[in-house]
């Protein structure tokens, strides 16, 4: 922590060290400024740049207390630009509650004492000052004297004597205080009271002031970082429109076909046809008319395909229509046919329905309705088997 | 670096940051203007390709299934069937002319019929399905009534599409189309 002794208006004493700074201030009792307010309120100061005590000579060096207000003076430049947190303090601030004088001894040539005494309106106040020592005077012996006239005039009053952290100083103000019946303290291991404000205080904000640098240069480098992706993503689809323009000019067209304008319609036109290879389905309606006689004709025409709804033949996605001519059929009697044609449903189950359509002695025509996949593989479907004893009609 | 020297470096930083990020946020601004508008040009091309493409795997597709108007003779037609080689009775049974669009489809109604044994008859169905050149209509199977003969006789009913294609017409082309085919038809005996 450093420390600062400051004197009316100007540094005495200066101990530069890292962390905050603590400034010790002996004003002249010519700089000190009494407002006061009847109502017990007072008025803010507001200085040119605006902000409490702030004026031409910088911050005032003020404290507030049962409605008056006391300047004591002004901070000097050079700590006002300390960006370091700074608290500035009354030399008296410092003294212990019990202390009826103090003598702080900063270095050789500077040393601050004060007295506590009552004023002509019958308060205590202290009384500091700044001991002039010239430098050719022998510093110890001038102490000697002040502690020992002092001493003797106010026999059993307490004394602080605070020396500054240079060790060999403080070893000499040591052995000075114990000759009067004194003991030196640390000047670091005074504390102010707490009910004291400081006379000016600032904090540190440069971490602060590093902070929002660097938001401001990672918000810069975001919106770069952006930026280019945008550049990139640009590039990119650029890229991509060139590839797409490559790949239009190398479409080939034919040039036998390349004419016609609305080719999709015309391949509309031309139809699907059969969706299950009609080879597969003429055999697989041969097998079926194989079990009930000797097969004569296996026939698929597209006008079948709708299904009947007059007959109750079925028709519909997947399912296909053929006609067998069967000649010499192996059971003669409608129940018996109608027994076998169950057991081949039973038994295979893409065989959706059969219908005996006619029969004319020893001939006689089935419907065979297959069931067959879109893919046009005829699969047996999971779908329940269409009873067909009643569809087998005289 | 003292307490005000910081304090309006920090103020110089931000305000230089600030002017920064702005022009960065108009660069952004202008660039994504940029990249909706090749996006959409981007979109565009995509779907004339996607259009074309379709298009022409669409006429080639057409090329495939359809005959050539131009050279549509008997041996052209089972030349484009694949059926040059086999012995069949193939007759014309019709002939229209449908307008699609701006196009002329030409539609012929055919009839095959082959006498074979059972496996090639197969085959052959199989064929003319798998190929598509033609658009089965009705087939028709009858087996031998000889018990120790293996052939059976196949009847197919199709239609067969042709267009007015473009370029030189294929060297194999004898004779004349349509009026020819149609005299072939007519020589078959198969009324049209």
């Amino acid at each position: 922590m450093s420390l600062f002794v400051v004197s009316r208006r100007k540094i005495v004493y200066d101990q530069q060290a890292l962390g905050g700074s603590v400034v010790v201030f002996v004003p002249g009792a010519d700089q000190v400024q009494i407002m006061k307010d009847g109502a017990g309120t007072i008025a803010p100061v507001t200085g040119p740049k605006g902000g409490v005590g702030a004026n031409n000579r910088g911050p005032q060096l003020l404290r507030v207390q049962k409605g008056q207000r006391t300047i004591y003076g002004h901070l000097p430049p050079e700590l006002r630009e300390r960006r370091e947190r700074l608290k500035v303090w009354l030399a008296e601030d410092l003294a212990p509650a019990e202390a009826e004088a103090f003598f702080y001894i900063f270095s050789p040539s500077v040393v601050v004492h004060g007295v506590r005494e009552r004023t002509d309106e019958g308060k205590l106040a202290w009384r500091t000052a700044q001991l002039l020592i010239p430098p050719e005077a022998d510093f110890q012996e001038l102490l000697r004297t002040a502690l020992a006239d002092y001493t003797l005039a106010n026999a059993g009053q307490y004394v602080c004597l605070a020396a500054a952290n240079d060790f060999k100083l403080f070893k000499t103000i040591q052995q000075i205080g114990a000759a009067n019946g004194m003991t030196a303290v640390p000047f670091s291991t005074l504390k102010p009271a707490p009910e004291l404000t400081p006379l000016y205080s600032h904090l540190n904000f440069t971490w602060a002031y590093m902070l929002v640098m660097l938001l401001g240069a990672l918000g810069v480098a975001g919106m770069a970082a952006l930026f280019m992706l945008k550049q990139i993503e640009t590039r990119r689809v650029e890229t991509q429109i060139k590839d797409t323009d490559a790949q239009i000019a190398a479409v080939q067209i034919n040039p036998r076909t390349g004419h016609i304008r609305q080719p999709a319609a015309v391949l509309a036109e031309l139809g699907s046809g059969l969706k299950a290879p009609p080879s597969a389905l003429l055999a697989q309606a041969g097998a079926v008319g194989k079990n009930f006689g000797n097969v004569r004709v296996v026939r698929l025409t597209e006008r079948d395909q709708a299904g009947s709804p007059e007959t109750g033949m079925m028709g519909g996605e997947g399912l296909h229509i053929l006609q067998v001519e069967v000649q010499e059929p192996r059971d003669l009697l409608l129940v018996d046919q109608a027994a076998r044609a169950t057991e081949m449903v039973a038994e295979q189950p893409w065989v959706r329905q059969l219908l005996r359509t006619g029969a004319t002695g020893t001939q006689m025509t089935l419907m065979v309705v297959l069931q067959a996949s879109n893919t046009g593989i005829i699969t047996p479907q999971a779908q329940p088997v269409v009873a067909v004893s009643e569809s087998i009609a005289p | 670096m003292t307490r005000t020297s910081l304090l309006n470096l920090a103020i110089l930083v931000l305000v230089i940051c600030a002017a920064v990020a702005g022009l960065l946020w108009w660069q952004i601004g202008k660039a994504e203007e940029q990249l909706v508008n090749l996006r959409s040009t981007l979109a565009q091309k995509q779907a004339e390709l996607a259009n074309l493409s379709a298009m022409t795997m669409a006429q080639e597709k057409l090329d495939v299934l359809t005959l050539d108007e131009r050279t549509s003779t008997q041996l052209d037609i089972l030349k484009h069937l694949g059926l040059e080689q086999v012995d069949l009775n193939f007759t014309v049974n019709s002939r229209e002319t449908r307008l699609v669009g701006d196009t002329n489809l030409i539609v012929r109604t055919v009839n095959l019929q082959v006498t074979q044994p059972y496996p090639e008859v197969q085959a052959l169905i199989d064929q003319l399905y798998a190929n598509g050149k033609l658009q089965i209509r009705g087939l028709e199977m009858t087996p031998s009534e000889e018990p120790l003969s293996d052939p059976v006789a196949l009847r197919m009913e199709g239609m067969l599409y042709s267009l007015e294609k473009l370029g030189p017409a294929p060297s194999s082309t004898l004779v004349a189309p349509a009026a020819d085919m149609v005299s072939a038809t007519a020589d078959t005996g198969v009324t049209p």
